[in-house]
């Protein structure tokens, strides 16, 4: 695929996202809910800073949560990964917990 | 109140600023493989299971005949300590999965250990082991993050497990977890198929109600005994009623985080509806397995002809380290044969290394193709 047939993919794909978003109507019902501003709207648009970016967040979709990590890492069946917001907790026994 | 909020509001994204940020994601994911920063380590303890799940992507079983081949608590330690030497174990996570792993009463000692090196760690279970006693251990061996397995509400999960008091057991131990809640992260894994994919809402009610933060919803996928003749993959209009569930719930809830697992890649009609962020799969490049008898590869779900090499000749360091090349630069190979031209290559990369090599290799894995949504 050449750079030009590569742009045009991905404009097209940029613009069913955001029309997908658009059709939804999920802004109109929470409008009528009167949510609180941040959640009928949706963080900033643009792409989000490095080095791990995301594209904009859908128009009226929930606010971003704390992630944690920059590069947080996805895996099927595994647990949530540590958000590291808290403190690493010291073990009491280290060696006899089993 | 809405006309003073809609006044406020930042300007939409343009379509401009979204291939920015598309272009910005394609290049962090290769800068992903070339640095292939280990965030994620999965530990596959063990193939026994004190279930036998019809959907079982391992296929494991409650005889012990894989039990000679388990990795020993002490080697398991002693990769631990290596790793932690190596790279900074406050940026991993060791996720501690099996078969069941709390049939093994060693994994708390392993736990400690990698907690006492700095790592977070965390395990996955069905939590039918679940009971006061084993989960006091668990937290004094500084557990910080936990899923259990739950597949819908009583008469689908126990269905689906194979087990009639298997629901009654879980819900049992979620109350106990959200009575004490001690770790860093919890949430709920549902493995999404025809037996439950049209009572999705009263079971994602019925967690919200238990206190449960987040459910995570994963279509079943043609591994183990889920192959294509279990009938338990969704079909195409299935798969968009779970992804309007999901894209719906994210939209209106607020009393639980519902999401996506990584299972597909869903194209533009739903990618950052179903999830927070674009599809991407980290196996191989953040994420890497020890799989029960020392086998090293990206993670627990892809084919067993995926293993990369074993603790019995190189650590896991050396081993993630000098190999890898198929889950990193050469992946396009390892996929389908009819993502070789495919366009959408830079946001898929083949839905998920998990979808290489099905049990089944007459099933579609493209997703979107399983959906009718895709497009050139």
């Amino acid at each position: 695929m050449d750079e030009q047939s590569r742009r045009d993919f991905l404009t097209r794909y940029a613009t069913l996202a955001l029309s997908a978003v658009a059709a939804t109507g999920v802004g109109k019902t929470l409008l009528s809910q009167q949510e609180p501003p941040v959640a009928l709207y949706g963080p900033p648009p643009g792409p989000v800073p490095s080095p791990w970016p995301r594209p904009p967040a859908p128009l009226y979709g929930p606010p971003p949560r704390d992630k944690g990590p920059p590069f947080p890492p996805k895996a099927l069946y595994g647990p949530p990964p540590s958000d590291r917001r808290r403190p690493i907790p010291t073990p009491s026994t280290p060696d006899d917990a089993g | 109140m809405a006309a003073q909020a809609e006044e406020s509001a930042p300007a939409a994204p343009s379509v401009g600023d979204y291939v920015a940020a598309l272009e910005s994601f394609i290049a962090a994911k290769t800068s992903a493989r070339a640095a292939h920063r280990l965030a994620y380590l999965f530990w596959e303890s063990t193939l026994r299971c004190n279930l036998e799940c019809r959907h079982c992507g391992s296929d494991c079983r409650r005889d012990a005949s894989t039990a000679a081949s388990e990795l020993p608590a002490d080697r398991l330690r002693q990769e631990l300590s290596d790793i932690a030497g190596r790279y900074d174990p406050s940026q991993i996570t060791f996720a501690v999965i099996g078969g069941e792993p709390l049939i093994r009463r060693d994994i708390d000692a392993v736990g400690a250990h990698a907690a006492a090196l700095g790592f977070a760690w965390g395990v996955t279970t069905n939590a039918m082991l679940l009971k006061p006693a084993r989960l006091a251990s668990l937290k004094a061996a500084g557990l910080r993050t936990i899923s259990v397995s739950l597949d819908g509400l009583e008469a689908e999960h126990d269905a689906l497990r194979r087990c009639r008091g298997a629901f009654r057991k879980v819900v049992a131990a979620i109350e106990r977890l959200t009575d004490d809640p001690f770790y860093e992260r919890f949430d709920v894994i549902c493995c999404v198929s025809p037996l439950n994919v049209d009572r999705l809402e009263p079971f994602t009610d019925r967690l919200a109600a238990l206190g449960v933060p987040q459910v995570r919803f994963t279509p079943v996928f043609s591994r183990g005994r889920a192959d294509g003749a279990s009938g338990l993959r969704l079909s195409g209009d299935q798969l968009r009623r779970l992804l309007a569930f999901v894209a719906g719930q994210r939209a209106t809830r607020r009393d639980i985080v519902v999401t996506l697992s990584e299972e597909g890649y869903w194209g533009p009609n739903w990618e950052c509806r179903i999830r927070d962020g674009l599809h991407y799969c980290g196996s191989g490049v953040g994420i890497g397995s020890i799989l029960h008898d020392g086998a090293v590869t990206g993670c627990p779900s892809v084919s067993r002809r995926l293993v990369e090499g074993n603790l019995s000749e190189a650590s896991f360091a050396d081993i993630w380290e000098r190999r890898f090349s198929r889950f990193r630069e050469e992946r396009r190979a390892l996929a389908p044969g009819s993502c070789a031209s495919c366009r959408h290559w830079d946001l898929c990369e083949g839905g998920g290394c998990h979808l290489f090599d099905p049990a089944d290799a007459a099933i579609e894995t493209c997703s979107l193709k399983r959906i009718g949504e895709y497009w050139e």
